[in-house]
């Protein structure tokens, strides 16, 4: 159908196929038109002979004929033309729709091939022209969709590299507890021949000091981290570090919605064994100095006692400064005993029912040399009611009052005072060191009692101490169930107070 | 009669001084600075009390307690230890042992322990 194909629409082979059958019609028209005026001429001229009627006949034979010829030509024609075009509809259709189907498929590279000018020509191209379109703007959202990939691998790299070489373990959850990433430090601390890393097998392998599940959904819940300094587990000592992650989800930043947890491992085990030989030694060396000081404190007293009667003043007080400065040794070496037990979790109270009033004024007695050395009133105001007895152990507390005592008496100017009284508050006898001494800043009285702790400007004003006799009364106490705390003001004095449960 | 004490203070000035101090309050007094001394001594002697430090020269002083208790001619004598070692756990061994008292050195004056000493012999 070359010809059909060349004209170019299919508006136009519509039109052609009505056309040709109308001008076959009407050559057949004309036709019988020109014959019939022949034949009426015929019949008009006079007189009708046997040819005339042979004449006659023959035309209408040819009429026949001729109408035959005719119809069959419009029906033979218009039938080639319904054909051709069918044949084009459907081949364009199915072209254009296997077209389709395939780009549809995500082939955008498919472009339809169909060569005609009519309509589904057109279709056809514009369908193409379309898919080229979206074709280039697809590689173009693919590139950059790569881009994006390669830099958000590289930073995940990046961000893995540097988990994964963090000494600490680093544990990811999600906020039901699953894994979902961890470093290999995490193994390193788990050590060999270990289970699949799940927070149910941490959790077994901590409950011996911990309840891991229970801290996770507490830091979750209250949106707080959570720091565990010293646990146990295994044949370890590890420090833990429990954070909810928190995430605002639309902008991708930090905060308000959990979303799971991140739980950081330290091993401690090296740190608390160098610790612990550092508090071994510190022990024997104390112990080591028990020793000597013991000859020191007993031949002094012995020498005192055997000739107090033959020594002049002057000696006497050389004698009684001796004295004084070996109690502070003790003192001194008896804090360091102390502080090695407290750190090791050594320390421990062997309570018996005790006379406070009587123990306090023995205390005092052992002081007061000290007190009168340094031109200070050293009182003991003694209740007017009789106090309930306390339930103590007598070395501890002991030690826990005379580090009050022996401060309120380095920190006190000559010619001041020291008082100490005691009362009955609910179930609790509560005893006070009250001193006129120089004071302490009001910001330094929060960390007064942690251990090292010295009031910056001490070490000025040129008085020693090694910042544990506080650190030590406060353990002492809360040893017995008690609490130590402390009020003061520059340049009045501090009063220093403890709570004891009674015995009763 | 004279009470006789054996002191086993591995220390020459604390042992000289207690020495001196329990002498002066009238007891007889043998001293020696390593454990196997004063077993030996025990071997020869008779004594009414023994007097022993914990950290020696040559051995741990609750072993020499050991091998008195152990030994059925002194097992009878009181032993009292003497020391500066204030651990509980060495507290209750020495009890456990058969110590009849635990006295720490630092904490009292040589009168201190002549009055112990005294009790214990009553």
């Amino acid at each position: 159908m070359p010809i059909l194909k060349s004209l170019n629409s299919f508006r136009a082979k519509l039109i052609v196929g009505l056309i040709v059958p109308v001008i076959i019609i009407f050559g057949f028209d004309f036709y019988i038109f020109t014959q019939g005026r022949q034949l009426e001429a015929l019949l008009r001229t006079a007189p009708i002979t046997q040819d005339k009627i042979l004449t006659l006949e023959k035309g209408m034979q040819n009429f026949s004929h001729v109408s035959f010829f005719f119809l069959s030509l419009v029906i033979i024609f218009n039938l080639g033309i319904v054909i051709a075009l069918v044949v084009i509809l459907t081949f364009s259709l199915r072209t254009i729709l296997s077209g389709i189907k395939k780009i549809e498929e995500g082939d955008l590279s498919f472009r339809i091939v169909l060569n005609s000018q009519d309509e589904f020509g057109t279709i056809a191209q514009f369908l193409n022209t379309a898919t080229a379109k979206v074709e280039v703007i697809q590689k173009s959202i693919e590139q950059k969709v790569e881009q994006r990939t390669e830099q958000l691998m590289q930073e995940q790299a990046r961000f893995k590299a540097s988990v994964d070489s963090l000494s600490l373990g680093f544990i990811m959850t999600d906020d039901q507890d699953k894994v979902v990433t961890f470093n290999p430090a995490v193994e390193k601390i788990r050590g060999p021949d270990n289970r699949e890393l799940t927070i149910h097998q941490l959790a077994q392998e901590f409950r011996e000091s911990l309840d891991l599940h229970q801290l996770l959904h507490k830091s979750r819940y209250e949106k707080k981290i959570i720091n565990i300094n010293e646990a146990s587990y295994k044949d370890k000592a590890v420090r833990l570090l429990i954070a909810p992650i928190l995430i605002h989800a639309e902008k991708g930043v930090v905060g308000e919605e959990v979303i799971g947890s991140v739980v950081l491992l330290e091993d401690k085990t090296e740190e608390k064994q160098l610790e612990k030989m550092k508090l071994d030694f510190v022990a024997m060396a104390a112990h080591e100095l028990r020793t000597p000081i013991t000859a020191i404190k007993g031949y002094l007293f012995v020498f005192i006692r055997d000739y107090k009667t033959i020594l002049n003043t002057e000696q006497t007080n050389i004698l009684d400064k001796i004295s004084i400065a070996t109690t502070r040794l003790i003192l001194l070496v008896e804090n360091l005993l102390n502080v090695a037990m407290i750190e090791k979790g050594t320390l421990r109270i062997k309570p018996e029912v005790v006379d406070w009033t009587e123990y306090i004024r023995g205390i005092i007695s052992e002081m007061s040399d000290k007190a009168k050395q340094k031109q200070l009133n050293l009182i003991f105001t003694v209740p007017k009611v009789n106090l309930p007895k306390v339930l103590v152990d007598k070395t501890r507390i002991g030690e826990a009052l005379t580090n009050l005592l022996f401060n309120a008496v380095t920190y006190t100017p000559a010619k001041g005072r020291i008082t100490v009284w005691a009362e009955i508050k609910g179930r609790e006898v509560i005893t006070h060191v009250v001193d006129t001494g120089i004071g302490i800043p009001k910001e330094a009285l929060p960390k007064l009692f942690t251990k090292f702790f010295r009031v910056s400007g001490s070490l000025e004003v040129g008085i020693k101490g090694t910042g544990l006799g506080l650190y030590i009364a406060k353990s002492i106490v809360e040893a017995h169930r008690g609490r130590i705390w402390a009020e003061s003001e520059v340049g009045k004095g501090s009063i220093f107070s403890f709570s004891l449960p009674t015995s009763g | 009669m004279q009470k006789k004490i054996l002191l086993i203070e591995d220390d020459d000035l604390i042992r000289d001084l207690y020495k001196t101090e329990l002498e002066t309050a009238g007891y007889s007094i043998d001293g020696y600075a390593t454990g196997k001394e004063g077993l030996d001594a025990l071997g020869k002697n008779s004594y009414d009390l023994v007097l022993l430090d914990i950290m020696l020269m040559d051995t741990n002083g609750l072993i020499v307690l050991k091998a008195i208790k152990a030994n059925d001619a002194t097992k009878d004598i009181r032993v009292i230890m003497l020391t500066n070692l204030g651990q509980d756990k060495i507290i209750k061994s020495a009890f456990e042992l058969g110590a009849e008292g635990y006295l720490m050195k630092l904490h009292m004056t040589p009168e201190d322990l002549v009055k112990e000493v005294k009790n214990a012999l009553q």
